[in-house]
């Protein structure tokens, strides 16, 4: 077995990292494939409490790395998919510059052989912590929102990726508002790709679910009803090589307000 | 969905107090995470205050955070041989 | 002889030319290209020109897809706002003429 190993950035905080780290991890595991969702926040951890387990957490990643423990105990091991889901959490109470890439390359050869799929949840930002987290990884999901900083970030982000070789980039557009971009007061699907210029694995919707998910620490994909649960769940399975066609809002289409409240439940 | 459970009497299994209860719980555990020299730190300090008022037994001493519902109390027992008579040692 | 730069330029990458450049792809806004002499962006020019740093106003900026905020030559600054609106998203060819900015429609045929 060796991982494939996915960093999950945006540049821009808050448009849906941690939650997607979550949801991704949580939908690979259930179509059967070993995951460790990393979270390579050190000092703000917040994938620990976005998968509810919080409460499990003894040791985290910079414990392996300044050997006061061992790799398998660290690893929080998710009771709801056992065998298929970890969480390796980052220390709450150190701060980036704790850890270097290259023990961080170190940390991801260590998971490699364990695992099919190490998924790095990035800090936002441009600098350590953005390094530490992308210094370990093959390929990269850049999540962007529909908005003017979200873009550009992600578009800034985009670039020092490929300078760092991470192949393949590709994109994730978060918190999209089908009728906002109907009556063209958000960007679109296409206005997003036309300016970053970057393949696009999914666009997971607007959706309250989120937030109970994760006041709840139940991410989305365990239950996959909601519109942002299935678009996850259609993201996972595009990872994994498969052709899942993208919900498509036509604007245009006389069945567009019909389909997309038949999707929404309403 | 809130909507009704607002209705049938509060927010007893809501998401809401769901998150709420969770907050609490991994703050106090995040505030009471001092670090291990931080801790070492302040109790030599500590000592080196108190040992100019009495004498005190220094191996027994028990330093730390005690945390519960939304207080974090720094505890400390020490042991008091005796207390120092006359001005304080400088 | 101009360089020849076949990528585009993403937010935050900073590229610096003595002579003249074409760039055959993108400028995105927060790309900068500073060049000696002309500077062609055979794409969307969305980011920071700057012509013309060492020979003054003689060179030329020319932009398949004008949408950017402000242009440099020489050591003259148009802003979006002195600079016509009409020519967004157009196809333009700007220069200095007697310390001022023209834009002029620039077309391939």
């Amino acid at each position: 077995m060796s991982a494939r190993v996915i960093v999950i950035t945006s540049g821009k905080g808050g448009v849906g990292k941690t939650t997607s780290t979550a949801n991704i991890s949580v939908a690979l595991a259930k179509r059967g494939k070993k995951v460790v969702a990393v979270d390579g926040d050190i000092g703000l951890r917040n994938l620990d409490m976005v998968m509810g387990l919080e409460n499990r957490i003894v040791y985290n990643y910079i414990d392996v790395i300044e050997n006061n423990c061992k790799l398998p105990q660290a690893l929080v091991q998710d009771k709801r998919l056992k065998g298929y889901l970890s969480l390796l959490p980052a220390a709450q109470t150190r701060t980036k510059d704790a850890v270097t890439p290259e023990q961080m390359i170190e940390l991801c050869d260590k998971l490699r052989p364990e695992f099919d799929f190490v998924i790095l949840d990035c800090p936002a930002g441009i600098e350590g912590g953005f390094r530490n987290a992308a210094a370990g990884a093959d390929e990269a999901l850049v999540i962007t929102t529909p908005e003017i900083p979200a873009v550009r970030d992600a578009d800034r982000i985009i670039g020092m990726l490929e300078s760092m070789g991470k192949s393949p980039i590709r994109l994730i557009i978060n918190r999209f508002r089908p009728i906002m971009v109907q009556n063209n007061d958000m960007l679109s699907q296409d206005d997003v790709l036309d300016i970053l210029s970057v393949d696009l694995i999914g666009v997971v919707p607007e959706d309250d679910g989120v937030i109970r998910a994760s006041n709840s620490g139940e991410p989305l994909t365990f239950e996959q009803s909601t519109p942002a649960g299935e678009a996850y769940a259609n993201i996972a399975a595009r990872i994994l090589g498969e052709n899942v066609p993208m919900l498509q809002f036509d604007a245009n289409s006389q069945s567009f307000l019909s389909g997309f409240k038949k999707m929404f439940g309403f | 969905m809130s909507f009704f459970s607002n209705l049938l009497g509060g927010k007893s299994n809501s998401s809401a107090k769901v998150a709420k209860d969770r907050l609490t719980l991994v703050i106090s555990h995040d505030r009471t995470d001092i670090s291990p020299q931080l801790l070492e730190n302040l109790r030599k300090e500590m000592i080196a205050v108190l040992t100019k008022y009495m004498e005190i037994d220094e191996s027994n001493i028990d330093i730390g955070l005690d945390s519960n519902d939304r207080e974090t109390s720094l505890v400390a027992n020490i042991p008091v041989v005796r207390i120092k008579r006359g001005q304080p040692n400088r | 002889m101009a360089e020849i730069v076949e990528r585009s330029l993403r937010s935050g990458q900073r590229e610096e030319f003595d002579g003249d450049v074409v760039l055959i792809g993108q400028l995105n806004d927060g790309a900068e290209v500073l060049a000696g002499g002309s500077v062609t962006v055979l794409g969307r020019l969305k980011g920071c020109v700057h012509a013309g740093r060492d020979n003054g106003g003689k060179s030329y900026i020319i932009a398949a897809s004008f949408e950017s905020q402000q242009v440099r030559i020489g050591d003259r600054l148009c802003t979006l706002n002195s600079a016509s609106v009409e020519w967004w998203k157009k196809s333009v060819i700007i220069t200095l003429e007697e310390n001022e900015f023209l834009f002029r429609e620039w077309k391939l045929d």
